[in-house]
């Protein structure tokens, strides 16, 4: 019988080579999930997660058996960090350039998803803001339900169906209005 | 044409593709995190532990040449070895080997079926911990604050040995049978042989290594205080680490040795000491700190042979 999650954690407290066992289990999802948002710089990303969930794993209520909910929220976090400070370099070197003011939706840290996104789902994600988008994706791409977003950002789950809902709004907007423009 | 009922079905059509992590990729992101396992730690990580320090990793940063202090004046002179082991390692204490072929040379057979360890732990700034730990000979490990808490944890069979203190003190023993080098990579792995081994057994992380076999030790001699061949072992194993040093020192008026670790093998800045009989190996304290200042922990240790059964029924 394969031990559960929380098992594994509660015993790398006292073996840290045991956590590993996390990495084998759920490595190839983050990966997946943070290349799929971040481009190449997701590998990094990927990495980095399961080196901070290690360092914070005492902190793993290991009443959970399942933590990829856990795990999404540490890569979202870095994320949103990775994307904030793409923005502030980005802003940076708008103004040393002197270029042309872009449009920037608000929370805009998916333009540098657009590098690896398409442009219908660039300009979906950018109508929403970074906490709306963060949990939608969380739902769509992780495949994590409600309660298992709730963990991962640490929210109460009331907040996770109306920023669902609100997010689903505003791409069912966009894709009706790309419908009307085609 | 899109439906606005299926947005989440076309969200999830938008992923990215993005195949599964390339072997190498998740090879290299596997290694990143083992030494990052064995890495974080430092001299306050120990605060709060009320079981025995159990592979407190630290991090190590480059190769130092061995120091040996040697500690010779008052370990007893050793006698001719009928069939010295072969060691192979590069950095041998001598100090250390001269002691262990004291043990050897002096050992007497032990009473009891199990060593009881009184600990008690202090901080400069939070309150004392105090642990009795029972090894079994047969490779359990129970835990109490006091000893008046042991036999209920007998009798509920909570063995906390996990078998890797069998397998330090099997790692110990593979010294004393002449395979120092072996002994001191199976004490680097014992905590979990297939995921250490996948480490080190590749080489190229000798420092880490070096730091997993002192810790390892460390615990193991404390565990294994009460079977002289362990002892003999295991400082056998600790000569081959590089940064370790030994001196003469005395302790509550009995001569004691202090062996120390320092950077590479611990920290920079850093150091770990375990205060050992000068005649028995028999460890009598540990201080772990930074270099110039006063320990962060400091523990004595109350080395006692006794029978489980005794244990069990209250009496010491």
């Amino acid at each position: 019988m394969m031990v559960n999650d929380g098992s594994v954690i509660e015993m790398s407290l006292r073996d840290p080579a045991a956590f590993s066992q996390v990495f084998d289990r759920h490595w190839a999802r983050i990966f997946v999930f943070c290349v799929s948002r971040a481009g190449d710089a997701g590998e990094d990303i990927a990495a980095e997660t399961f080196k901070v969930a290690f360092d914070r794993r005492d902190r793993f209520d290991a009443s959970y058996s399942d933590a990829r909910p856990w795990l999404f929220g540490i890569a979202t976090n870095l994320l949103r960090h990775h994307f904030r400070s793409g923005q502030r370099a980005k802003r940076a070197g708008t103004r040393m350039l002197a270029l042309h003011p872009r449009r920037v939706a608000a929370g805009a840290g998916e333009e540098l998803d657009a590098r690896t996104l398409t442009p219908a789902l660039s300009g979906a994600l950018a109508r929403l803001n970074e906490e709306e988008r963060d949990t939608l994706l969380l739902l769509a791409w992780a495949d994590l339900d409600y309660a298992e977003i709730a963990r991962a950002l640490d929210v109460p789950i009331g907040t996770v169906r109306s920023r669902i809902h609100r997010a689903r709004h505003r791409v069912r907007a966009h894709l009706a209005e790309e419908k009307l423009d085609d | 044409m899109i439906d606005q009922d299926s947005d989440l079905q076309w969200l999830r059509l938008q992923m990215p593709h993005v195949s599964e992590p390339a072997p190498d990729v998740s090879a290299r992101a596997r290694e990143e995190l083992l030494l990052h396992a064995i890495a974080p730690a430092h001299s306050g990580d120990v605060k709060g532990l009320n079981r025995p320090r159990l592979r407190r990793l630290v991090p190590a940063v480059g190769v130092a040449a061995a120091a040996a202090g040697l500690a010779l004046a008052l370990i007893p002179a050793a006698p001719e070895r009928t069939a010295p082991p072969a060691h192979a390692s590069a950095h041998l204490n001598g100090a250390l080997m001269h002691l262990a072929d004291y043990i050897a040379a002096n050992e007497t057979s032990s009473t009891g079926n199990a060593t009881l360890v009184l600990r008690t732990q202090s901080y400069p700034d939070s309150p004392t911990i105090t642990g009795a730990d029972l090894y079994t000979d047969s490779g359990e490990y129970f835990y109490a604050e006091t000893e008046s808490g042991l036999p209920q944890q007998i009798q509920e069979n909570d063995d906390q040995g996990g078998g890797f203190i069998a397998r330090e003190e099997a790692a110990a023993l593979e010294a004393v049978n002449g395979n120092v080098d072996k002994g001191a990579y199976d004490m680097a792995v014992a905590p979990n042989p297939t995921m250490y081994g996948q480490l080190f057994g590749a080489g190229g992380h000798q420092v880490q290594e070096d730091n997993m076999t002192w810790e390892d030790s460390l615990d193991a001699i404390v565990a294994g205080a009460g079977n002289s061949a362990v002892r003999q072992g295991i400082l056998l194993i600790l000569s081959t680490i590089p940064s370790v040093t030994v001196t003469n020192t005395a302790t509550d008026g009995q001569p004691t040795l202090t062996i120390t670790a320092k950077a590479p093998d611990v920290p920079a800045n850093y150091q770990e000491q375990i205060v050992i009989n000068a005649q028995t190996g028999v460890p009598v304290g540990f201080a772990g700190g930074n270099i110039g200042q006063a320990p962060g922990v400091t523990v004595t240790y109350q080395v006692s042979r006794v029978t489980v059964a005794a244990i069990e029924a209250g009496h010491v």
